[in-house]
Order: C-alpha cells, then sequence, then structure tokens
C-alpha cells in the first residue's frame, strides 16, 4: 500500500511541468494536460473520498464527479490562492457532503460513522476488527477533531494543505491535531486503549 | 508507511506542545493503529481506466484553442455516471471515418470539424462471456521461451558465426575446433524454497488484445489519390493494411502504421543518418569506430533522450509505466572474458513497461513488455520505437490456477533439457538459479491460432531471479508464470520430441569425420 503522504503532495516527476503549469496549460486550452493531473492525483482524491464514505461504488462515483467538476471548472482555479491539489480536494471534500445532503439517509457525513462498523462489507475479513477498534476510537471524538485526524494521518495532509481545505490557520490545525492526540490518550476507554496496547502491529 | 512518517508526526506533535514527549509510550501505539488500520483503499484498475477515457473523451471532444465556447462543452449536470459512461461509450466505439487528401502531394490526415480528433487507436477494455477465447489447453503456445529456456545453447562470442547473432556463451567446443562434435550443453534448474502465496482465485481474467478493428477503409483513404497505374476503387471492401511515411532531412524517422495488425513503428530513415563506419574496408578502420563502454551514457541521460522524444512525437503512455533502461546486455559483458574485445551494441534500449491493472506485463522471456525506444550511442538520438500498439481488449473468465503443485512443476521442469534427443556425447553441466518471493504481475503470452499470432495478458506470478552462480549467463530477470489453469496445464506437457538441431559447422573448416 503506498504511503498517505504521497497523496496530495504528488511531486511533479523530474523535468515534467507541476500541476499549476498543468493547470496553466488546461486553462489555456490545452486539456490534453488534464490527463497527467488526474494520473497525479487520482489515488488521493479517490482515498480521501472512500475513508469518508466507505463503500467502494460511491467513492468511484464520487470521485469521477471530483474530476470531471475540475475538469469542468478548471478555468476557475488561481495558483496564486493555493496549491491545484488543495482545490481538488476541496472539490472533493464538498462533492462529499453534497452526496449526503442529497441522500436524506444522512443528514450529515458525521452520521457515517454513527453506523455500526460491520455494516462495511468492502472492509476484508481480516481487517474488519482492527478497523471496528479504530472506527469505535474515532466515533468517540467530534466531527471537527475526527476530521483533523483523517486528513493528517489517513489523507496524508500537510497542516498547511489542511488549513487551506478547512479555511482554518495553520496553528489552529495544528492545535486541533495535538489536542486531539491528547484526547484520545486520556478519553479513551481503558479497553480500548489495552486494546491498541495489545494488539499486533502491522509491519510499520 | 515507515518509521520516519511516525518520526515526522511525532516531532511535529512534540513542537506543539512539548509535554507530549512525556507521553510518547502512550501515543506511538495509537498511531501506529490509526495508520496501520486505514482502510485499504485502493481504486480499482478498470475504474481507473475507465473515468481516464471518459475525461478523454471529453477533453478530446470540447475545442482545443481559442474557441468562444471553450468550456460550454461541459453541460453534464447533474452527473450521472452511468448515463454519461454510455453515452462516452457510444461516441468511443461509434463508426469512425478518416479521410485522408492529398494536399500537394502529401498525405496528410485532414482537420476534422472544429478541430476535433478521435484518436483512431486507443485504450479500451470490452467485457465478454466466459471463456470465449475458446479452449485455451488447446492453443498452441510459445514455447520457444518456456522449458530449456535460460541461457541458451551459444557459442563463445568469439567462435559464433558471424550471420549467428554473436552467440550466448554458453556451448563451448572442446578437443579440435576444426572437428563438429557433440557439444557441451548447459541447463537450468530453478531453485525455488519459499512459499507460493495463497492460489484463491477460481476465475481470472484474461485480455485478448483485438486486431484490425481500427482497419480504414482503403477506398476512403484512396479516394482522392489518383495512383495512375491502377484504379484502387475496383477492389471492392478493400481494407488499408499499412501506410508508411518517410522524412527525407537529417536524421529523419520512416514511421509505419499497420492497420491490420494495430501498431506504430518507426525507425530511422538508413539514408539520412550517417554511417561512417559503414564506409570501412580494413580492420584498423572497424577498430576505430568501436564503440566502448565508456562511450554507453549513463542511463539518466539515455531516459532523457527517450524522454524527449515521446513528449515531441505524442507518444501516448496511457498504460505504460516509467520508461527503465534494459542493461540485460551488460550481464554479458560481466562474464566476458575478453572485455576488449565486447562488443557494444550501438543502442541501448528503453522500455516503458505496459501496465495491466497498474502492475507491470511481462513478455515471454521474463522482460517487461511495452514500448522500447531504441536510442543511439553514438548519435544520442532515438533510432526506433516499437510496441505502440492499438489497446482495445476483450476481456473474458477462465478457471485459475489453485493448485501450487502446477507452479512447482512448472518451475521444476523449466530450464531443464530432455535427454533422450540429445546428440550422442552430449556432456550437461546443470546450473542452479535462485528464485525470490514472487509478485502478482501479469503475463504477455502469444498463440498461434490459425497461424496468426494473437496476444493475451493473463494473471502470472513473478518469480525474481535472486542469484546466478559467477560466471554463468542466464538472460532472464524474472521467470513468469500464468495463472490460467488451462494455458499453465498446456505449458507443462512434455515438450514433443524432436530431434535436436545439429551444430553449426564453423566456415572454412572441414567436414565432420564419419565414425
Amino acid at each position: 500500500m503506498y504511503s498517505p503522504y504521497d497523496l496530495m503532495n504528488v511531486p511533479a516527476p523530474s523535468g515534467m511541468p507541476t500541476d499549476s503549469e498543468l493547470a496553466l496549460s488546461c486553462i489555456n486550452g490545452d486539456l490534453t494536460q488534464f490527463d497527467a493531473l488526474y494520473t497525479r492525483h487520482l489515488k488521493g482524491i479517490y482515498a480521501f473520498i472512500f475513508y469518508r464514505v466507505m463503500e467502494r461504488g460511491t467513492a468511484e462515483d464520487l470521485t469521477s464527479q471530483t474530476f470531471l467538476k475540475a475538469l469542468e471548472h478548471i478555468r476557475s482555479y488561481d495558483s496564486k490562492k493555493g496549491a491545484f491539489s488543495t482545490w481538488l480536494y476541496r472539490i472533493a471534500r464538498n462533492t462529499v457532503h453534497d452526496h449526503f445532503r442529497t441522500l436524506h439517509r444522512h443528514d450529515d457525513i458525521d452520521e457515517v460513522w454513527d453506523l455500526p462498523s460491520e455494516d462495511n462489507p468492502f472492509l476484508d475479513a481480516s481487517d474488519a476488527l482492527s478497523y471496528a477498534e479504530v472506527h469505535e476510537a474515532l466515533k468517540t471524538l467530534p466531527k471537527d477533531k475526527r476530521e483533523i485526524i483523517l486528513l493528517r494521518l489517513w489523507d496524508g495532509l500537510s497542516y498547511k494543505e489542511i488549513a487551506e481545505l478547512t479555511g482554518k490557520s495553520e496553528a489552529s490545525c495544528k492545535m486541533m491535531f495535538s489536542r486531539t492526540m491528547q484526547d484520545l490518550k486520556t478519553h479513551l476507554s481503558p479497553t480500548l486503549l489495552l486494546l491498541l496496547l495489545a494488539l499486533p502491529y502491522r509491519t510499520l | 508507511m515507515t518509521s520516519s512518517t511516525l518520526d515526522q508526526i511525532l516531532s511535529e506533535l512534540y513542537e506543539i506542545d512539548p509535554d507530549l514527549r512525556a507521553h510518547e509510550q502512550e501515543l506511538l501505539p495509537i498511531l501506529k493503529k490509526m495508520l496501520a488500520h486505514k482502510p485499504h483503499a485502493e481504486p480499482d484498475e478498470a475504474f481507473v481506466q475507465k473515468l481516464r477515457m471518459i475525461l478523454q473523451e471529453k477533453t478530446s471532444m470540447a475545442p482545443q484553442r481559442g474557441a468562444s465556447s471553450f468550456f460550454s462543452f461541459f453541460t453534464i449536470q447533474p452527473f450521472n455516471y452511468a448515463i454519461t459512461g454510455a453515452v462516452l461509450g457510444a461516441i468511443i466505439t461509434g463508426p469512425l471515418v478518416y479521410t485522408f487528401v492529398q494536399n500537394g502531394g502529401q498525405m496528410t490526415l485532414p482537420p476534422s470539424d472544429g478541430d476535433e480528433q478521435t484518436a483512431l487507436f486507443s485504450y479500451k477494455v470490452e467485457e465478454t462471456g466466459n471463456q470465449a477465447f475458446g479452449d485455451l489447453s488447446s492453443l498452441p503456445v510459445n514455447d520457444a521461451y518456456g522449458r530449456g529456456g535460460g541461457g541458451g545453447v551459444g557459442m563463445p562470442a568469439e567462435m559464433a558465426r558471424p550471420q549467428s547473432g554473436g552467440g550466448g556463451g554458453d556451448m563451448s567446443v572442446g578437443m579440435d575446433q576444426k572437428m563438429m562434435i557433440a557439444p557441451e550443453m548447459t541447463e537450468y534448474r530453478l531453485k525455488f524454497e519459499g512459499e507460493l502465496p495463497a492460489l484463491s482465485q477460481q476465475q481470472v481474467e484474461i485480455l485478448k488484445r483485438q486486431k484490425g478493428t481500427s482497419a480504414a477503409d482503403m477506398a476512403t483513404i484512396m479516394r482522392s489519390i489518383n495512383i495512375g497505374l491502377v484504379d484502387v476503387e475496383s477492389f471492392p471492401n478493400a481494407k488499408t493494411d499499412m501506410i508508411s511515411f518517410y522524412q527525407d532531412t537529417p536524421y529523419g524517422y520512416m514511421v509505419t502504421v499497420s492497420f491490420r495488425d494495430g501498431s506504430v513503428s518507426l525507425n530511422a530513415n538508413w539514408e539520412q543518418w550517417p554511417h561512417p563506419e559503414s564506409k570501412c574496408q580494413d580492420e584498423a578502420c572497424y577498430r576505430r569506430f568501436m564503440l566502448s563502454m565508456d562511450d554507453v551514457p549513463a542511463d539518466a541521460d539515455v531516459i532523457e533522450i527517450a524522454e524527449k522524444f515521446v513528449k515531441d512525437h505524442g507518444i501516448d503512455l496511457t498504460n505504460f509505466g516509467p520508461a527503465e533502461v534494459d542493461n540485460l546486455w551488460r550481464k554479458n559483458y560481466e562474464i566476458a572474458t575478453n572485455k576488449a574485445e565486447f562488443y557494444v551494441p550501438d543502442t541501448v534500449r528503453v522500455v516503458y513497461p505496459m501496465l495491466a491493472e497498474g502492475k507491470p506485463v511481462y513478455d515471454e522471456g521474463g522482460s517487461k513488455a511495452g514500448i522500447s525506444i531504441g536510442v543511439s550511442i553514438r548519435e544520442k538520438k532515438v533510432s526506433d520505437a516499437w510496441g505502440m500498439m492499438d489497446q482495445k481488449y476483450l476481456k473474458s473468465s477462465y478457471p485459475g490456477v489453485t493448485d501450487p503443485s502446477l507452479i512447482t512443476k512448472y518451475l521444476e521442469n523449466f530450464g531443464l533439457m530432455p535427454r533422450d534427443w540429445m546428440p550422442a556425447g552430449t556432456t550437461m553441466k546443470t546450473v542452479d538459479i535462485t528464485l525470490g518471493t514472487p509478485e502478482m504481475g501479469f503475463m504477455k503470452l502469444y498463440t498461434y491460432d490459425n497461424a496468426v499470432p494473437e496476444e493475451l495478458i493473463v494473471p502470472a506470478l513473478i518469480f525474481p531471479v535472486t542469484n546466478v552462480p559467477a560466471g554463468e549467463y542466464f538472460y532472464r530477470n524474472t521467470i513468469a508464470v500464468p495463472l490460467a489453469a488451462d494455458l499453465l496445464g498446456k505449458m507443462n506437457q512434455p515438450m514433443p520430441v524432436e530431434p535436436y538441431p545439429m551444430p553449426l559447422m564453423m566456415e572454412d573448416q572441414p567436414a565432420p569425420v564419419e565414425e
């Protein structure tokens, strides 16, 4: 599995144009350059969406929507306002929110976390138990804290990127992450903490 | 996830709140657990390609430059993936009409309406029913790279006939070299002592490349050209087989588009490239132009030349991985006893490996299949390129290999030579080749049903060659084992017994002595 730390900050391969240059080419009419942007960011965007909807088909649908919206609105991207990746993740984030709003099944993305963890048939059997524990731990967190944990640990975004994406300051994001880790450390149920400590880790 | 990632997160935390350092033993397991149990979120390759196709179609159908309605093309709202996919799929597979026109004696592709151009050769996978390609066990597969393969049987380079291509270096000729004698042969015993991965796939999906599906109607192409000698329109229903064009300029190329094969290849236009060595009349002249290992550019430089060429000529790398230099030829140099006389090739090859479901596809020789680009060492330019293919495939399910003994049997027999038809007096040397832990990948196999080569892309276990004894030559980096039960069963069948070809005579040597 690829590192979450290569998802958003996908560096331009040596000698290849940067995201901003590719986006600028698209804005100037050479839409063929969008393919390179797609290649660079697909995995990250897919994973970002998947972690939030926890269902493969929905993740594919929303990923498609995200890239089609990005292509459609590429002219609205302004490199002076931030990285292309942040712009793309913002589209993905809004797409996920729209999805939950439209569904009526959940009024808010937050409620997907209230689903019992065993309702996630996408999980491999071997992953189910471990995931259930992590799910339980995340469920105890307030929505904004949970989001920052996901953005930092699973999506692998830097604090700067998280700040751009969420509209918070970088310092505030750092502080929130730190406090959330404190919360996890001090408020996690003793049973769950013991469970986390006792289970063997995967190779890290 | 690496420990450096964890260290980075921890150091960031300590920077924010130094007091947390005292709680590292509590934080570490939480962080590790969070990171390790991140759900697996790898997109399915079929989805990746489908979405890529949709995006490419949208971009190719949009007016490209300077049009006032530049972005008005994108009007699909609200988005419906299924409908959009179906509509765009219909556009992709719809009838394509290509027209060539005569333009000042040159054949050019005319700009289509609104500068739109749909690629004739493209990537597409079409699902078919189960076992749609017939009985795989009855298909003749190319066995030339299979059992008995590896180092091959050849002669030391200094003894090889010039037309034999230099030889492989495994057949030594002892005693009187003027006599035709029974050879010493080398066979390769594959040693795999690891554990095979679980073979749980009851069914595997096989791709078969479709050829000729994009053949352009000949009359449409030729209608506007008056050849004069023959009326081309008098041949109804004719399809265009091939188009070649060339650049009559220094360092020009000749490009061939094969509609029947669905491929594009190019070569240096020989007349337009300098070949000073070809005018040599004596040994000293030849030696003056001989390349040495010092002439071979660094891999990074070779790749840079290839990359520029790919970019300049718009070569489509969809479904191909990053460039790699094929350095297999260096193995010959490593074992050559007389390195000063070693023949350094004129070209170094760069391969853009073909990918299936994101994994590399290997050819039957254990090398990565893909687009191969030759870089001339003398000229530091690309001299040829091939492997650019129409990637339209049919996909069908076949029973997978679930019995590991089929794989071990294949490996055991892979490099061994059947003894029963060896020339009398043959001595056999057995070299042990060590294999490492296999990875899942794909294998490109050719079958020769109806004498027409067909290409199959089959899931395969790729065993890396991890050790070759010093001084031995084994030309493979990997051994690919197909995971389609019928195919592997076929390849596990005993080789047909046929006479082993008698060794070639050296030029200017007497006929063998009759015993």
